[in-house]
């Protein structure tokens, strides 16, 4: 399987670590001690969707370029629509 | 920024001791040539966030070109800059004159980036011959032809699970594998045993390493 790293091209999957699910991180700047606030980030830590078909996941070019990169995939047949860079500005940031 | 790793006295006269120089394989002109690069220095460079476009109009000012933002090779004022990532290079500079280059380095780049002197952190191995390129494609899971990797071309890569930078020079005929210290007893023994059967010649280590 390759993956299309942005910045080193075609690269084998045996250079890439996986996390996980690609969610948007729970707002921090609410008050954190509110039940709505625990719930969302109960939610964000433990909670995983695993869809079959298209999801979208972190992946680190851990052998390669050490970016981290959202890549979609259809988890069924292993088809990767697309690989992005984390850093949309492409500055390096490791957000 | 100091000079006194350069100094005489201070360098390491020893030989690595897994480097065994000869000739070995099968009989006939040797097919790759492994040379242990003794003397480099090598920084590696990488802007402040929202800091790249000022880091390579600093350097294009200072050194005449500045890096691309891609695995591609950019010789200027005596460096390699060698891309490894988004907004990071490795700068390689080798010979003579090297502690006014890295000045000049530190005088065009530290406003705009980090840069951290890895020199004593990699060895780097280099590799020719008419099978360098059958004895890489081995090793390394990326295309090594001439299309795929030309000259100038850089690749983070991996072989035998060891994180390497692979680069062609920009003259073309010469690899270069360069490693974490530690690892490269272990690559230079995957080099040496993907390299056998073309016909291996190890070069003497040179005086300084």
């Amino acid at each position: 399987m390759l993956i299309n790293c942005p910045y080193c091209g075609p690269r084998d999957l045996l250079e890439f670590t996986v996390k996980g699910e690609a969610r948007a991180r729970p707002d921090a700047a609410a008050d954190l001690d509110s039940e709505a606030s625990r719930a969302g980030f109960v939610d964000a830590v433990y909670l995983r969707d695993n869809p079959a078909g298209r999801h979208k996941e972190h992946w680190l070019h851990a052998s390669g370029c050490q970016s981290w990169l959202v890549i979609e995939r259809d988890t069924r047949t292993h088809e990767i629509f697309g690989a992005s860079l984390v850093a949309s500005d492409a500055e390096g940031a490791k957000s | 920024m100091s000079d006194s790793f350069t100094l005489p006295g201070l360098a390491l006269d020893l030989v690595p001791h897994y480097l065994r120089p000869g000739r070995s394989g099968p009989p006939g002109a040797s097919g790759v040539v492994l040379t242990l690069i003794a003397d480099e220095d090598r920084f590696n460079i990488e802007a402040r966030r929202g800091s790249a476009a000022q880091l390579l109009a600093s350097l294009a000012n200072s050194f005449g070109a500045a890096p691309v933002n891609g695995p591609k090779t950019i010789a200027a004022g005596g460096f390699d800059f060698v891309g490894v990532g988004p907004s990071r290079w490795h700068a390689i500079s080798r010979g003579d004159g090297r502690a006014e280059r890295r000045a000049a380095l530190a005088a065009a780049a530290l406003e705009s980036a980090t840069v951290l002197d890895v020199s004593h952190g990699f060895v780097t191995f280099q590799l020719s011959g008419r099978s360098v390129v059958e004895a890489l494609a081995k090793l390394a899971p990326i295309d090594l032809g001439e299309q795929g990797f030309a000259p100038g071309a850089c690749a983070m890569t991996q072989i035998h699970g060891m994180s390497v930078q692979l680069r062609r020079r920009l003259d073309g005929g010469f690899y270069e594998c360069a490693v974490p210290r530690s690892f490269a007893g272990s690559l230079y023994h995957a080099l040496t045993d993907a390299a056998l059967r073309f016909g291996l010649t190890v070069e003497p280590a040179q005086a300084v390493i």
